[in-house]
């Protein structure tokens, strides 16, 4: 008896898998970071002094300045979202489908904007449009000698055009990528049964990449409702609130948490329910279809439409890169970034005053610190999380992917008020460190690094795996030797896709900062106030420089164009 | 070498139950290939042995040790065994080298003599000197000897072949098969083999265990499975054949119709159902009025060709009984003996006249 059950045991031992608590682990730890400020924002929502109440939610959506916050949230997020569709759909079929010269470049220059920190972009536009310096106004009273403005940005539709211009690539990869699938003979299967060229388009063309325009648009509006940087910038000196920066002055002392949790409850539904028309638009037709076996693509000639379409997409692009990019090089440079840039005006004081002020220094070994932590915490996890997703190593490796996606239909203000009220208290005290920052970006950056692991993981064929441990390796051996060499440039990408992500967060971090924890973008905001747009131009040409540098890294270590396949996820 | 024996085998996806109550055994140094249509059960029986599945009931035993039953499964890397892969799986991040060596590591092999024993399998694979290239510098071909000589190098209890040549060309692939039978015989290892096709299965195993619906209905060497398959469906399955639907009309003798064939088997009860199998190959067919008389004993019918196609090396042709519903697919040799239309004698001795159960 005694022998025998000694042998149960011991091959119970042998049957154990010895890897499990590493699974175990990562998915505690993603659990924990998704639930735990997800229910403390859902409590404190409905929680009062003496118990359950729906106080706060009658209190946010019964008050008229709120309501207005909501509606022009809704303004905002739906007209952002038809120009960018207006600008990205026929830039997207132009460099997809046509013989427009510089489709390369093109394809450069929006992947520029897609990169681009909207609330630098916003800084930038100030900067070009404000009522009376905005340079773009000075050149027009120079030009026609008239007293009032051309422009003036801080409106609800120059809000709406800053917000679009750096929206709209959602739109255009969405619709190249889907353009790139259909192959010229679907198109030519209708022409050959004898339809017209406009036939062609309205029934064939146009139907199979209607879902993609869609969910291009709901993409761009979802960016919309979630920012904060732009409508800080813009709205707030024209005198009204978005739903974001009304979250924030919740926080302005004495800050009211509960009520910013009610608050942002409706926006987390209705981006949950935006992302899911989405995924429903997306799914139902059968895009395997698509594509086929040797499918030629041929390129439609624009003929003399060539160059004004080359000269509209310039256009557009001048908006998003050249004139910013330009205004904040400037003002990098100058004392008054007003004037032209002459001897006298022409200064590196900025760089100094950036560089070597104490605040600004600390922010930027904060922010790089936090980049780098969180790009290695986040790649590690996600990988980890793709790997036990795609292997099914646990139960329940369904929810684990569906909660390491969740995020995405987090704002970064919501994800702030939750992390806010979830870690202000026992058992975690993280208010007022780094770590709450790190918190908040490795959930925050979760979903991209997590879609970005698992499609590396799927092209890592299991056999190769398995080859490993029937020749006598075990788990955590054959992910170090086989699995992780084969995954590292998959490993590399989402390690720059998760940097980037972080070292441009505002809408977070404008919650979460204290004094001794500000990053980068944090003292752009504060500079604002100050009106140091030397320091700015500054702070915004080094966040840029390290953003290409690590799309440059990315690039040169993978050898092929990454950002391209990124079709979805979090902005500042 | 150890034995293999599975008993009860059982594993289940979602409702569906891939392996169900499989029992085979197979013999010390022995090289049994598990053969049968795609979603019999084959892989997912050599995915449980190898240990990367966990089975619901049932058990797999190596001697004396048992491996997997219900709710105990001993991990892949602590079975001593060895497998080769459909997509050969080599690690194109490492050198032929390094791949054939990595196994070595767990085998508790000196470090002093891996290099020795990777030389020796690369030239025992006809890979020497290749060591040093990378899988992906290789052809198909010789990526398939480097994944061979991965698994051989290691000297396990077991051998696991998953499918190994459905990625090689057809010439190939009937390469291989004899490469892999020198193999085995010069290894001895016990061996399971999982394919769909059967001449590949023939050529190469010991026995051949015919799989369907998650289990084996028939285990037998290659000559005994084709000669005289228990079931309509392996008759079906181990080569072309003629199967006629019919009614026992005497002890030896069946009829449908008007057609009567004597078969094989004695002891029929008249009017019990029957199924004759009939291989292409061993009927006879000669132009009426050429035929020679028939042996004694044998079935002598009248026909009419229906068609005749040239294969090369053989005829083949479709025709039809006399008075009878029944077409009859024939291979004889070249030239042919008849065109398309051609009225013909058809000789089919009563030992080829194999009797199946009606249902199964």
């Amino acid at each position: 008896m005694a022998v025998g059950a000694v042998s149960v045991g011991r091959r119970r031992l042998e049957g154990l898998d010895r890897a499990a608590p590493v699974w175990l682990l990562a998915a505690a730890a993603l659990v924990l970071l998704i639930l735990l400020p997800l229910g403390w924002l859902a409590y404190i929502s409905v929680s009062g002094p003496q118990g359950l109440t729906l106080a706060h939610y009658a209190r946010v959506l019964g008050d008229p300045p709120l309501q207005k916050a909501l509606w022009n949230t809704v303004l905002l997020a739906f007209w952002s979202g038809l120009v960018a569709l207006a600008i990205g759909a026929p830039m997207a079929w132009l460099s997809a489908r046509t013989d427009l010269p510089g489709r390369r470049l093109l394809q450069s220059l929006v992947m520029a904007s897609f990169v681009t920190p909207p609330f630098l972009g916003a800084f930038a536009w100030v900067m070009l449009a404000g009522p009376n310096a905005g340079y773009l106004n000075q050149l027009y009273r120079i030009l026609t000698g008239g007293e009032a403005p051309l422009l003036n940005i801080f409106s609800m539709p120059g809000l709406i055009f800053v917000v679009a211009i750096y929206t709209f690539p959602y739109v255009y990869i969405m619709i190249t990528n889907t353009l790139g699938l259909i192959a010229s003979d679907l198109e030519d299967a209708a022409a050959i049964l004898g339809a017209g060229r406009l036939q062609v388009a309205w029934t064939i063309t146009l139907p199979m990449v209607l879902p993609a325009i869609l969910s291009g648009f709901i993409l761009a509006v979802l960016q919309a409702l979630a920012l904060f940087g732009s409508p800080a910038i813009l709205a707030l000196p024209a005198g009204f609130h978005t739903v974001t920066t009304q979250m924030w002055s919740f926080f302005q002392y004495p800050p009211r948490a509960e009520l910013a949790a009610a608050f942002s409850i409706p926006l987390l539904l209705a981006t949950a329910l935006l992302l899911l028309a989405q995924k429903k638009l997306l799914g139902r037709r059968g895009y395997a279809a698509v594509g086929g076996k040797g499918g030629q693509r041929r390129a439609i000639r624009l003929g003399p439409w060539r160059y004004p379409a080359l000269a509209g997409c310039l256009a557009v692009l001048a908006c998003s890169v050249f004139l910013p990019y330009g205004i904040l090089l400037k003002a990098a440079f100058a004392r008054a970034w007003a004037q032209p840039l002459t001897r006298g005006n022409f200064t590196l004081e900025n760089w100094s005053f950036t560089f070597l002020h104490g605040a600004t220094q600390s922010a930027i070994v904060n922010t790089l610190e936090l980049g780098v932590l969180t790009a290695c915490v986040g790649a590690g996890l996600a990988t980890l999380l793709a790997y036990v997703t795609n292997r099914r190593l646990i139960m329940g490796h369904q929810v684990l992917g569906f909660l390491a996606l969740a995020p995405v239909v987090i704002p970064g203000v919501v994800l702030a008020v939750a992390l806010f009220v979830a870690y202000t208290r026992p058992p975690f005290l993280l208010y007022g460190t780094l770590w709450i920052l790190f918190l908040a970006y490795l959930t925050k950056e979760m979903p991209v690094g997590y879609s970005q692991a698992d499609a590396t993981m799927r092209g890592i064929h299991p056999e190769l795996e398995e080859a490993g441990r029937i020749l006598g390796a075990g788990r955590l051996r054959v992910l170090r030797e086989i699995t992780a060499p084969l995954a590292r440039s998959g490993i590399i990408a989402t390690w720059c896709f998760v940097f980037i992500g972080v070292i441009r967060e505002l809408s977070a971090s404008i919650i979460l900062f204290t004094p001794n924890t500000k990053v980068i973008s944090v003292v752009i905001f504060d500079l604002k106030e100050e009106g140091q747009f030397g320091a700015i131009a500054v702070l915004g040409v080094f966040m840029l420089v390290m953003t290409f540098a690590t799309v440059a890294l990315m690039q040169a270590l993978l050898g092929r164009d990454v950002i391209g396949v990124r079709t979805s996820g979090g902005s500042g | 070498m150890p034995d293999v024996t599975i008993t009860g085998l059982t594993k289940r996806f979602g409702d569906v139950a891939a392996v169900a109550g499989l029992d085979l055994a197979v013999r010390p140094g022995e090289l049994v290939a598990l053969l049968g249509p795609s979603g019999c059960g084959k892989t997912t029986t050599l995915r449980l042995v190898a240990g990367f599945m966990a089975p619901e009931a049932g058990e797999i035993r190596v001697g004396e040790r048992v491996l997997s039953s219900a709710g105990f499964v001993i991990p892949p890397e602590r079975r001593r065994m060895a497998m080769i892969f459909q997509s050969y799986a080599l690690w194109p991040h490492m050198t032929v080298a390094q791949n054939v060596a990595y196994g070595l590591r767990f085998a508790r092999t000196p470090r002093a003599e891996r290099s020795g024993r990777v030389d020796e399998m690369l030239r025992a694979v006809q890979l020497a000197g290749y060591g040093a290239r990378y899988p992906g510098e290789l052809s198909g071909g010789q990526q398939q000897r480097v994944a061979v000589a991965r698994a051989l190098v290691v000297e396990p209890e077991i051998l696991l072949l998953d499918e190994p040549l459905s990625n090689l060309d057809a010439s190939l692939r009937e390469e291989m098969r004899f490469e892999i039978r020198r193999l085995h015989e010069r290894f001895g290892i016990t061996t399971l083999y999982v394919t769909h096709d059967q001449a590949e299965a023939m050529v190469i195993s010991d026995r051949v265990a015919v799989l369907r619906g998650g289990r084996v209905v028939q285990v037998g060497p290659p000559a005994e499975l084709f000669e005289r398959p228990r079931t309509r469906f392996v008759a079906e399955f181990i080569d072309k054949t003629n199967l006629i639907d019919a009614v026992a009309d005497g002890a030896a003798s069946v009829a449908r119709g008007p057609l009567r064939l004597r078969v094989a088997a004695g002891g029929l009860v008249p009017g019990a159902a029957a199924v004759v199998s009939i291989r292409p190959h061993q009927i006879a067919l000669a132009p009426r009025a050429a035929a020679p008389a028939p042996p004694p004993g044998a079935n002598a019918l009248a026909g009419t060709v229906i068609r005749a196609s040239y294969l090369g090396d053989s005829v083949d042709y479709q025709v039809a009984v006399e008075a009878s519903d029944v077409v009859l697919r024939v291979i004889g040799p070249t030239p042919a003996r008849a065109r398309a239309g051609e009225p013909v004698a058809v000789t089919v001795p009563a030992e080829a006249c194999v009797l199946l159960p009606p249902e199964d």
